[in-house]
């Protein structure tokens, strides 16, 4: 829940926040007599996901997880490794992605969860979901090459 | 960087995990392009998830030495975290406010602990493709195998590990390995910790012997060895 939360890219001193708002919106769901979700893994790796991206729009701001990922990399390797360029490549591509993509690129990879349940939990198109999907993955793809990171 | 084959997209295909159409399989050019597009996709999950657990972290005060133990695993991590979840959606079918109060205790924000042998994990593996069935993984394992867990008994030095030994049944890759295998497993990630003739599937990385994944019960094997059996041929053409 909280990996959901900061790759949306919720500061790591918002994320206890972030958590509670998601306890939150469950106590309110039961409060209103809803069923309880089929999946209450996907359900609320969307809810967090959604807050991650409400919390741009209103603190008009956004952690650069390049960035702080970079700041916990020299912490703990400090000598540098393949695998933390490799790392912090791949979270400065997600640093250029537009929100509505990197919040489906973590939802399917990250969470695991289908395109089928990302478009029904987000209440938009399977189609847009596969093109949000695929533009993504292709620029950072294209990024990765190009910088010969792979 | 795609390659299409009669509207068929090998990104997308990779992006969905769907199965490639039997026309698709036989263009060999497309099939190589799948292949690639599989091994970047697995590898972006991978990095998805390194970067996920470590932005996730909770900040350490100060450094201290570490205990020993083994470096952690993303994969597992992801695992637990969801099957701990998905613990809480099996509750929410007995009764109405059951699921909520599981949710509370379990914690919604643990990105650890819980249960393996989960159906909902296992519904969602089926559908989406898991890792036992992305031919990309399984080029970068260097056993996968099920069997019963004949011995569990801690590592000294740690607190927070189990060595077990499992008595392989059925060997995947390599498609002969050694009767008995010993693995590590963390405890911190199992809040159902295994136990003497527990049947389980484990996918193990090269040059480890810590699983990436443990998946335990018949049940939620069997949802996973059709993928498996399937995604293994076309693993060998895939470099890790």
């Amino acid at each position: 829940m909280r990996a959901v939360l900061a790759l949306g890219g919720v500061p790591q001193t918002d994320l206890p926040d972030g958590v509670q708002q998601v306890r939150l919106r469950l106590l309110e769901r039961a409060a209103k007599g809803y069923e309880a979700p089929r999946d209450v893994s996907a359900w609320a790796a969307v809810v967090a996901s959604n807050l991650a991206m409400d919390w741009h729009r209103s603190k008009r701001r956004q952690e650069r997880i390049g960035e702080r990922l970079a700041s916990l990399r020299q912490l703990e390797h400090p000598s540098g490794e393949d695998t933390s360029v490799l790392s912090l490549a791949v979270a400065q591509g997600l640093d250029e992605l537009p929100d509505s993509q990197r919040q489906v690129l973590v939802l399917r990879f990250y969470a695991d969860l289908p395109v089928r349940s990302i478009a029904d939990e987000l209440g938009i198109p399977e189609g847009t979901v596969k093109s949000r999907l695929h533009t993504a993955v292709r620029a950072l793809r294209a990024r990765l090459h190009e910088d010969e990171v792979v | 960087m795609t390659a299409d084959h009669n509207s068929v997209d090998a990104l997308m295909a990779a992006i969905t995990g769907e199965e490639l159409p039997e026309e698709a399989r036989a263009d060999s050019a497309f099939v190589a392009e799948h292949r690639r597009a599989t091994a970047d996709v697995a590898l972006l999950r991978q990095q998805l998830g390194i970067i996920g657990d470590a932005l996730a972290e909770e900040p350490r005060p100060e450094r201290t030495p570490a205990p020993v133990r083994a470096p952690r695993d993303w994969r597992r991590a992801r695992r637990f975290a969801f099957g701990s979840l998905a613990v809480a959606a099996v509750a929410t079918v007995l009764s109405g406010l059951g699921w909520l109060l599981v949710q509370a205790n379990s914690g919604v924000d643990s990105m650890s602990g819980g249960s393996a042998d989960s159906a909902s994990k296992a519904d969602r593996n089926a559908e989406a493709g898991s890792a036992f069935s992305s031919p990309g993984y399984l080029a970068c394992t260097r056993l996968v195998a099920e069997g019963e867990v004949t011995a569990v008994e801690p590592v000294h030095g740690t607190a927070e590990q189990e060595r077990i030994t499992l008595d392989v049944t059925r060997s995947y890759k390599p498609e002969e390995s050694k009767k008995e295998v010993t693995l590590v497993i963390e405890e911190e990630t199992l809040r159902k910790a295994l136990h003497k003739g527990d049947h389980i599937l484990v996918a193990v990385p090269p040059q480890s012997t810590v699983p990436d994944y443990v998946i335990v019960g018949e049940k939620s094997i069997a949802r996973e060895r059709a993928g498996l059996v399937r995604a293994l041929p076309e693993s060998a053409g895939v470099t890790c």
